[in-house]
C-alpha cells in the first residue's frame, strides 16, 4: 500500500506559502542569507509584522536562523517543499497504479465477451 | 478540454483505454466492477455501502490478506453526469486533514475512451487565508522548479 508522510508537514508547508508576504520573504532568500531588517526593507510593514511571517515560515521549517554570525540571519531551508514534491510523486503513482488495474480489467471483460 | 480552477493545486490524470464510454463509466459506478480492480492485487476491496447519488457515499474496507487490521475508506459524491463526470472527496490516505476531491471526465475518442482525473487539493481554512493569491507550491510543480521560480521573482 502506498505511504504517506506526515500530513502534519504538507498542510504546514502549504500554509506557509500561502501567503504572498511569505513567498516574496522566501524569493528574498533564494539569493543568500539576510537578516531580518534586510528582510523587511522592501516591505512596509512594522518590524513585529515582519518577524510573525518568519516565526510562520521558521515552524514550517522553511526559514532556519544561520548560527555562524551574530545578527543570526535567516536562510532558505528547501527540505519541507522536497517532501511535498514526494508525497504528490507517491499520490500520482498510486492513481497511476490503480488505472493500470482499471486498464487490465477492462481487457479482461471484452475478452469474456 | 476540462477547466481547472485551481491549477496550483490541481493534479491532472489522463488515461485513454480501449473500451466503450459505458463501460469504463460503469466500471466506476458498479460495485460488482469497481471491487474487482480498486486495490492492488493482494489487497481485497469489500463494498460496505454503495449510495450512488449526489450526497451519498461508498464505503469500503481495504483488507489485507493475514492482517487483522482493515483500512476503512468513505468517498462522498458530490457531482453526477451519468456517463461523463463523477466527482466526488475523499481523504487522501485516510487523513481526515488532508480532504482531495477527485474529479473523472468521460469522453469518446474514437472507439475508444478518454478519461480525464482532476485531483484538487481542498483548501482547509488556514490555506484559504489568501485565496487570490493562491498555493505557490502546486501540485503539479516540482521542487526545482519552485527553486527557479524563487529565483527569478526575487531577480526582478
Amino acid at each position: 500500500m502506498v505511504k504517506y508522510m506526515s500530513t502534519d508537514v504538507l498542510s504546514k508547508t502549504f500554509a506557509a506559502l500561502a501567503d504572498p508576504t511569505r513567498r516574496a520573504i522566501l524569493s528574498r532568500l533564494t539569493s543568500g542569507e539576510a537578516s531580518v531588517s534586510e528582510i523587511a526593507k522592501p516591505f512596509s510593514m512594522t518590524m513585529p509584522a515582519i518577524s510573525k511571517h518568519l516565526k510562520v515560515l521558521e515552524s514550517a521549517g522553511l526559514v532556519a536562523r544561520s548560527k555562524s554570525a551574530q545578527w543570526r540571519p535567516r536562510k532558505l531551508n528547501a527540505a519541507p517543499m522536497k517532501e511535498i514534491s514526494e508525497w504528490l510523486d507517491q499520490y500520482r503513482q498510486h492513481w497511476e497504479e490503480r488505472l493500470d488495474r482499471l486498464d487490465l480489467y477492462l481487457t479482461k471483460l471484452q475478452q469474456n465477451d | 478540454m476540462a477547466t481547472i480552477e485551481h491549477p496550483e493545486r490541481t493534479l491532472v490524470i489522463e488515461r485513454v483505454f480501449d473500451a466503450p464510454r459505458t463501460l469504463v463509466y460503469d466500471a466506476w459506478t458498479d460495485s460488482e466492477h469497481i471491487d474487482k480492480w480498486w486495490g492492488p492485487t493482494m489487497v481485497t476491496t469489500r463494498t460496505i455501502e454503495r449510495d450512488f447519488s449526489v450526497g451519498g457515499s461508498w464505503k469500503y474496507v481495504m483488507e489485507m490478506p493475514g492482517s487483522v487490521s482493515e483500512h476503512s475508506v468513505e468517498n462522498k459524491y458530490t457531482e453526477i453526469v451519468p456517463g461523463e463526470k463523477i466527482a466526488w472527496t475523499e481523504f487522501a490516505g485516510g487523513d481526515t486533514s488532508n480532504q482531495v476531491t477527485v474529479t473523472l471526465l468521460f469522453e469518446d475518442q474514437g472507439d475508444e475512451t478518454k478519461l480525464t482525473m482532476l485531483i484538487v487539493h481542498d483548501s482547509t481554512e488556514q490555506m484559504n487565508m489568501n485565496e487570490q493569491g493562491g498555493m505557490l507550491m502546486g501540485w503539479t510543480m516540482t521542487l526545482d522548479s519552485f527553486v527557479e521560480f524563487l529565483a527569478k521573482q526575487s531577480a526582478n
